[in-house]
């Protein structure tokens, strides 16, 4: 099945429903690659930003918008999450796979 | 006992509830976690989904910084961190991919670490200590224990419990006194990592999992990975919505009942902090 | 003086195309001791023959070499040749040209220059060769069959109709084997009780059949022609001399709750019982593992009712000697364990579909005594939690079978034919239930089964499904059967009332421990080895030894009678006469140089040499020695490559020929 997976990949053969789970995957290791570990309201914005470009529904960018006050109440919301100090590490490893 | 400790994003991010639940409860079992000095992220599903050398590299840095830090214990609450280490460590195993993989992360790596899940860290401290140390029996609990996926799959890669009727985390429930059910989706997937880009089929996953407890006499749901957390509890009222039923099913972490049971309150455990909090 | 005669063949164009034949011929012509030396095109065919018989004859040679393809291929044509031409036929060599030169090399000057020396090799052996003479050995002529299911009972009756005397051993308390409890059999859905309880009875009354029922094969000593089998007959407590059958001891016997071996747990049998009422011999038997009076001394209740007074709370189990000059083995079949626990450390059962878990997921072999007419529902098909009539049965093909990753990968043959009528046997029963088969593939290759399968499909109703099962689970009293459909391209999921799983065919348990006692071969699955899969299907490569039925692979009814059938043959062919001719090549000692050390008694893998005694003919002792037992000798040279005194030597293969092959390539 990864083989297949990476096939499609490779070949520009992704689904168009399935398009934004790949968006959502790249939006993550981008999210990573820079802040070395996951910065989610960063990843959030930069994903549904991209969905929305991609496909133009308005809805899509302010779905699940009502969880963000629920997530704050339950001090769940991080909008300076830790960073790694030595974060140019991931740089260099994403560079060298 | 000291170990070393791996919190993961999620810990860190949305779920930093069920962080709270461990450091609580493994405390009240005097263990001590050491939490890995500028641990990065494990790549997650995405690394595995777009880059096959990625997705062994960024947990390998995470076992060379366990190492070098001199842990021979690696607890990692995330089932998907978990899975990924030690699939490093069977990919590694016995060629050349160990010097190759050193060179990437610029670590040593030697890979011969144990890597722990919450129910493997349960069962070092020992299931007949723990026991001994309820003061509150689990009376009201009837559970039923939610495996996920990635607790005991790949079989081959995590060597953990039986991967079609796992029994592992029913037997932490019967030292603290909680009833468990026999039930139908045990290992079924939740969906884990796709609320966002797919929240259609976390939906009907969810909703399926959450039925199927109830409809064998559950009344919570108990859990060990912040994901299935997540797709379980956060997303209950748009499963209910969706499907206009009332489910009502409170999530727990198993360190949630753990400390519960040893007689830590709701509030030390973060347990007032899920989005389900009462049947 | 040697005269000797060398025949190249050319083999076609199959050593021809790389040796040059000619010029082959005409250079061993000048070999030492060489009289004549002729090529041909095929010297295997018959005037290839005639052409050796003549020159036998005609420059009265004492030795031939023919020089052609294995000796394996042609060594009995040409020694037979050679006899009729009036030469010893331990006279003629082989030298391979073909295998061992044209075949494996590409360069003719080469390949021309090798095949020169091979047969330069060959000419010194059989100038140092002996006239030796076939080896007689007596022979019992009485035949052991291990195994009372239908190809046992056919080998024996085969054997025994032909005159022989046959001793069968069976280590349940009846013959008939699996097939005794199956409903009906396939293509023609005969009742299989009433085809096969004839058999047995035959068997039974046979005046040269000697039945040791509820017995095991203990040890095996001995050879080819002259095996000493002991048996253990398992105490049964009860005198089947005195025992009439009557019944009133399992009638009265009040531990009535015994899951039933023959039913597979389908249903229960009492302490003392009879396995199935047409049980030969029909004599009970008491499992000493559930009986109050023998783990306790309570009850007894039995032997008060007992008229015949059958009952022998004291009997022992009594070891037996037979002496027989061959073995059929057909010990038959069990199905693949699906559960978790297996007896292998490389297999796994199947978790996910719940047997074991679920009363209602249920192997093959125990659906089978659902439906049998004298099962225990007398035929009618009760589920097993509840006793309901199932109206949606799911069958599922290949559990355990071609599974890589389980551990058997082979096909079990008869499952594809055997769900097939399940599925009819089903509709038949419940005219409003439905049947669902997941199914990788349909095998049915045999003579009227394709047409059955339609049949199970175009008119039984039956639902084929090309997918696999990958969940069962059980809500609310139903089976959550997780499947897909390929070829449609869906999963999709049933509700069924039963699950009947088609699992894979096991050789029945202690096949190693058996083979090993027997000196047989086995594969990793402990199906027993067959010498040729496809010239020598039924012998084994321990002389004596033939095969038949499931222990040899999954077979379906009408291959192993036809398989016992062709057992019995070649033991008839053995026990025709009273002695057998063995090949002499085999290894002898030369008493006067050995130094009795025995160190070829420990080696030699046939336990074929023994100590004795060398004595005078007044009795006095001369001096210890070993001794080839000429019966038992394979010949490997062993024995030679180990005697420090160089006392042991290879008839045949000698240490001077060997010497002198060497040095004539020096």
């Amino acid at each position: 099945m990864d083989a297949l997976r990476e096939i499609s990949l490779a070949e520009g053969m992704v689904a168009p429903s399935q398009q934004p789970i790949v968006a959502f995957q790249q939006a993550f290791l981008d999210n990573i690659r820079r802040n070395g570990r996951l910065a989610e309201l960063e990843l959030i914005a930069q994903f549904k930003t991209a969905v929305f470009f991609r496909t133009g529904r308005l809805a899509f960018l302010f779905k699940d918008a009502s969880l963000a006050p629920q997530l704050g109440k339950r001090k769940k919301l991080h909008f300076l999450p830790g960073k790694v100090r030595d974060r140019k590490v991931v740089e260099r490893i994403f560079a060298k796979c | 006992m000291n170990i070393g400790y791996y919190p993961g994003c999620a810990l860190h991010g949305s779920s930093n509830d069920y962080e709270q639940s461990l450091r609580a409860c493994l405390g009240a079992l005097d263990v001590q976690l050491q939490e890995v000095k500028d641990w990065i992220c494990c790549g997650a599903t995405a690394a595995h989904a777009l880059n096959h050398k990625l997705s062994l590299a960024l947990p390998a840095r995470n076992l060379a910084l366990a190492e070098r830090e001199g842990h021979k214990q690696l607890f990692a609450p995330c089932p998907l961190c978990s899975m990924q280490l030690l699939k490093v460590q069977k990919a590694m195993a016995g060629n050349g991919l160990r010097a190759e993989l050193s060179q990437i992360v610029e670590a040593d790596l030697r890979g011969d670490g144990q890597v722990l899940n919450l129910i493997q860290v349960f069962q070092t401290v020992g299931l007949d200590k723990l026991k001994t140390a309820v003061k509150e029996p689990l009376k009201s609990i009837t559970a039923a224990c939610y495996y996920g996926c990635l607790l005991t799959r790949p079989p081959e890669v995590v060597h953990f419990d039986d991967f079609e009727q796992p029994k592992s985390m029913e037997a932490v429930l019967a030292a603290l006194g909680a009833k468990t059910v026999e039930w139908s989706y045990k290992t079924e997937c939740c969906g884990a990592g796709m609320p966002m880009a797919s929240e259609d089929t976390v939906l009907d996953l969810a909703h399926k999992i959450l039925s199927n407890a109830a409809a064998h006499g559950a009344n919570c749901v108990v859990v060990a990975c912040p994901m299935c957390h997540v797709n379980l509890d956060m997303k209950q009222a748009a499963v209910e919505q969706r499907y206009n039923k009332k489910l009502g099913m409170v999530i727990y972490y198993l360190s949630d009942l753990v400390g519960l049971a040893l007689g830590l309150s709701a509030e030390q455990l973060g347990v007032n902090r899920h989005f389900v909090t009462k049947a | 003086m040697s005269r000797i005669g060398i025949f190249t063949c050319w083999c076609g164009e199959n050593i021809a195309r790389t040796v040059d034949v000619d010029d082959v011929a005409k250079q061993v012509s000048s070999l030492p001791g060489v009289r004549c030396s002729v090529n041909y095109k095929y010297m295997c065919s018959d005037p290839g023959q005639a052409m050796v018989r003549e020159k036998i004859v005609s420059e009265k040679l004492d030795g031939v070499v023919v020089a052609s393809c294995s000796p394996h291929m042609h060594l009995k044509t040409f020694r037979k040749a050679a006899q009729a031409a009036g030469l010893n036929p331990y006279l003629v060599e082989m030298a391979n040209i073909r295998e061992h030169c044209s075949w494996v090399h590409h360069d003719r000057a080469q390949a021309t220059a090798k095949a020169v020396d091979i047969i330069r090799l060959s000419v010194e052996k059989v100038r140092n060769d002996a006239a030796l003479e076939p080896i007689r050995v007596p022979v019992t002529r009485r035949a052991l069959v291990i195994g009372g299911g239908v190809a046992g009972i056919q080998a024996a009756l085969d054997i025994a109709d032909a005159g022989y005397e046959v001793v069968m051993v069976e280590r349940e308390p009846s013959i008939g084997g699996k097939m005794a409890g199956l409903s009906e059999t396939f293509p023609t859905l005969d009742c299989s009780q009433c085809i096969l309880t004839p058999r047995m009875v035959e068997v039974g009354q046979h005046p040269r059949i000697k039945l040791y029922s509820y017995s095991e094969v203990e040890a095996v000593e001995g050879f080819v022609g002259n095996f000493k089998i002991t048996i253990r007959q398992k105490a049964r407590y009860v005198d089947t001399a005195k025992c009439t059958g009557c019944g009133e001891c399992w009638n009265v016997c009040p531990l009535k709750k015994n899951p039933s071996e023959f039913d597979f747990a389908m249903g229960m049998r009492p302490a003392i019982y009879i396995p199935f009422p047409q049980a030969v011999p029909a004599r009970p038997v008491i499992d000493k593992k559930q009986c109050a009076k023998l783990i306790r001394n309570g009850c007894g209740l039995c032997e008060k009712k007992c008229k015949a007074e059958a009952i022998n709370f004291k009997d022992q189990d009594k070891l037996v000697e037979e002496k027989v000059g061959t073995v059929v083995v057909a010990t038959g079949y069990k199905l693949y364990n699906i559960a978790k626990e297996q007896d292998k450390a490389w297999l796994s059962g199947y978790g996910e579909y719940g047997y074991g878990r679920y009363k209602n997921v249920i192997d093959s072999l125990q659906f089978e005594r659902l439906v049998s007419a004298s099962g225990p529902t007398n035929g009618v098909l009760k589920r097993p939690s509840d006793g309901a009539i199932p109206k949606n049965v799911v069958f599922i093909s290949c559990v355990g079978s071609r599974d890589n990753a389980k551990g058997l990968p082979y096909c079990s043959k008869i499952c594809c034919m055997y769900t097939a009528k399940h599925a009819m046997l089903y509709k038949h029963k419940v005219h409003d239930g439905q049947a669902h088969v997941f199914y990788m593939d349909i095998r049915a290759g045999g003579k009227g089964y394709d047409e059955f399968v339609r049949r199970a499909i175009e008119q039984d109703g039956a639902r084929y499904y090309r997918g696999r099962v990958s969940k069962i689970t059980e809500e609310n009293g139903k089976l959550i059967v997780r499947g897909t459909d390929t070829l449609a391209g869906v999963a999709l999921t049933i509700e069924a009332d039963l699950v009947v799983l088609a699992a894979a065919m096991r050789p029945a348990d202690g096949i190693e421990e058996l083979a090993q006692k027997l000196n047989i071969g086995y594969d990793e699955f402990g199906f027993l080895l067959e010498s040729h899969p496809k010239l020598r299907p039924v012998e084994t490569n321990t002389a004596g030894i033939f095969i038949a039925g499931a222990c040899h692979a999954p077979k379906d009814i009408p291959e192993s009678v036809a398989q016992a059938s062709a057992a019995a043959s070649k033991v008839q062919v053995m026990l025709a006469a009273d002695e057998l001719t063995r090949e002499p090549e085999i290894a002898a000692i030369n008493e006067q140089t050995c130094a009795a050390c025995f160190t070829c008694v420990n080696t030699c893998p046939y336990h074929a040499i023994e100590r004795t005694e060398l004595r005078t003919g007044k009795g006095a002792f001369i001096k210890r020695t070993a001794r080839v037992n000429p019966g038992l000798c394979m010949g490997c040279g062993t024995c030679v490559s180990v005697c420090p005194s160089k006392s042991a030597d290879l008839q045949g293969f000698t240490e001077q020929q060997v010497y002198a092959m060497v040095e004539s390539l020096a």
